[in-house]
């Protein structure tokens, strides 16, 4: 899935607070399998999520979101999350959300602007995230060329076989 | 200004003569272990284009796959993840390539010298940080970053900040790494190591035993880090000569390196923590959750399955019975590790005391061998305590040190160890 960083993503809020770790974002252990999984996902700290959590709603999280284990978070994507923001999350979740990718951002304050239910807009370009209904806004952390550069191919995946191809063309 | 252990193998890594915080780099990696999640690695490259998988490996030599997250399996998927990998390892002319006697894969990695000091290693698991114990820059990826890592053997790196974890004092005769990391993380949050090299250092650090360093730099991912580190001193290096290490090159901190916080452990008075459902940071009080009946008590995996961990559980439970209602499960991190247990006789102290001694592996801490129905209670020296982690989400999951979690197994009840380790020492 290519995602372009230019586009602005609006949505309704999904909000957690800090610590919100991997194994309940991917409760792998007792689901072993997406089909499984879609209906728990996040169903430690909020049950009604995976019943009631619609394809394009962000999530907002406080501060260390996907802590814990290496799992990555495709079962977002799956259930169609547009984006998450957060005050800080885990560097392994971090990262391989940038590798799926899965829009993930930085936002220091994003938790005290916006709450639950209410509607985002995210434009990365202006670096900015807005709270639809109050109008008040929080700064965007912006990625250094090499992470937008993945985003842009469409994650980790895909420019390794950019580069393979490229590699092996010069070669022959 | 001087660098840390982190910058310096960064940039060493980078191929450039300094570099510092903040940095991102492309760096060139030493090693890259993984497991058999490795099909997601694959099927991530069919996604993207590559209908074959990845089409080849960097360096097979630089590779290290195991089968040991559900080994031995007990449902086809896990099963058919065994096939997959083993295809895999052929395949891709994986000669380090561990299956049916393997263990958890980060003492695998240890065990057989696969990660040295000054390297750069990456895994597929989060507590990769481990072989910060023997001064290896190691740190946790996903699977999907592991398909360029096996394809280019280089990733992305941001330069963490460095913190200071300065150890005073002495350790005392019991394994104390579970309990330094519960304390740093229950006193100055989870998240306090977030994308930090922690540098574990200070006149407290000869007294560890090199387990209860493995624990330490275990737990780094517990409270966030990158990297979790330690200098190489004379056990690390007698440690490396038992495993036959190849030739390294250790890394030292500069006198100037400059670093983001300092925190202070006094290891002669730090007492036993416990963490309480369901978050490594949530310390209590012994005081609070004394008395509280366990319907079982586990001991193993990367965070405390090696020996000392084993030996202090023998040692509180030679002459005793597990509490009729409790039940005791004791695994070691790898079968090397089960094999010094075995030549100290502790495995049968174990089962006289009416124990489970379990084969090694991960399944210690995850529901596979340690299912908690609704309602049940465990304490555990294992690596997490996330709710649902072993079954039930109506599961209660407290941490601690092995002794703690021995002494419990006795009494049935979550139990203070210092009133039977006073008696020991």
């Amino acid at each position: 899935m290519k995602f372009d960083l230019n586009q602005t993503i609006t949505g309704r809020v999904w909000k957690f607070g800090d610590s919100v770790d991997s194994d309940s974002i991917n409760p792998y252990y007792i689901y072993p399998d997406m089909k499984d999984m879609v209906h728990h996902t996040l169903e430690a700290f909020r049950p009604e999520f995976p019943k009631e959590v619609k394809p394009g709603d962000i999530i907002v999280a406080g501060r260390n979101f996907g802590c814990g284990s290496h799992r990555p978070g495709p079962v977002l994507r799956v259930i169609g999350i547009a984006a998450i923001l957060v005050e800080s999350a885990s560097r392994l979740f971090l990262r391989n959300n940038i590798a799926l990718p899965l829009p993930i951002f930085i936002v220091p304050g994003i938790t005290a602007i916006i709450d639950d239910g209410q509607t985002l807009e995210v434009n990365y370009n202006k670096g900015i995230a807005t709270n639809v209904t109050t109008g008040a806004t929080a700064a965007m952390r912006k990625y250094p060329a090499m992470i937008e550069h993945i985003f842009a191919c469409g994650g980790l995946p895909q420019l390794a076989r950019e580069r393979y191809l490229k590699e092996n063309s010069t070669a022959d | 200004m001087g660098m840390t252990i982190a910058e310096k193998i960064l940039s060493r890594a980078a191929g450039l003569a300094s570099t510092k915080p903040g940095d991102y780099l492309d760096c060139a990696l030493d090693g890259l272990m993984a497991q058999e999640s490795f099909i997601e690695t694959h099927n991530a490259a069919i996604d993207a284009g590559m209908p074959d998988g990845l089409p080849g490996a960097w360096d097979p030599d630089k590779i290290f796959m195991m089968i040991e997250h559900y080994q031995p399996a007990s449902t086809l998927r896990a099963g058919l993840r065994g096939v997959k990998l083993r295809e895999f390892a052929k395949r891709y002319k994986i000669k380090n390539f561990h299956d049916t006697t393997c263990g958890v894969c980060h003492q695998m990695m240890v065990d057989n010298a696969y990660a040295l000091p000054g390297q750069l290693i990456v895994g597929t698991d989060s507590h990769t940080t481990m072989y910060g114990a023997l001064n290896c820059a190691s740190t946790g990826i996903g699977e999907t970053d592991a398909g360029y890592a096996m394809s280019f053997g280089e990733l992305w790196f941001r330069v963490p900040s460095s913190v200071r974890v300065e150890l005073v004092g002495k350790a005392p005769n019991w394994p104390i790494g579970k309990d330094v990391m519960l304390h740093l993380g229950g006193t100055y949050g989870l998240d306090f190591g977030l994308y930090k090299s922690v540098e574990f250092t200070g006149p407290g650090v000869e007294s560890l035993s090199m387990d209860s360093r493995f624990t330490i730099a275990d737990h780094g991912v517990e409270v966030g880090t990158k990297f979790a580190l330690f200098e190489c001193d004379e056990r690390t290096h007698e440690y490396l000569r038992k495993t036959n290490a190849k030739p390294y090159e250790s890394v030292k901190a500069d006198r100037d390196a400059g670093y983001a916080a300092s925190y202070t452990v006094n290891l002669s008075n730090l007492a036993p923590q416990i963490a309480a459902p369901h978050s490594f940071g949530n310390l209590k009080d012994f005081r609070e959750v004394e008395g509280i009946h366990i319907d079982q008590a586990c001991i193993g995996s990367c965070a405390n399955g090696r020996f000392e961990d084993v030996e202090i559980a023998a040692k509180i439970l030679k002459g005793r019975k597990i509490k009729s209602g409790t039940r005791l499960l004791v695994s070691c991190a790898s079968w090397g590790e089960y094999r010094k247990c075995l030549d100290a006789k502790l495995p049968e102290i174990i089962i006289d005391a009416g124990g489970q001694f379990l084969d090694p592996g991960c399944g210690i801490c995850n529901y596979s061998r340690t299912y908690l129905t609704p309602g049940e209670v465990c304490v555990t020296a294992t690596s997490r305590n996330h709710q649902g982690r072993m079954g039930s989400k109506e599961a209660l999951i407290y941490l601690a040190n092995p002794a703690t979690v021995a002494w419990s197994a006795v009494r049935g009840e979550i139990a203070d160890p210092r009133e039977v380790l006073c008696e020991l020492y």
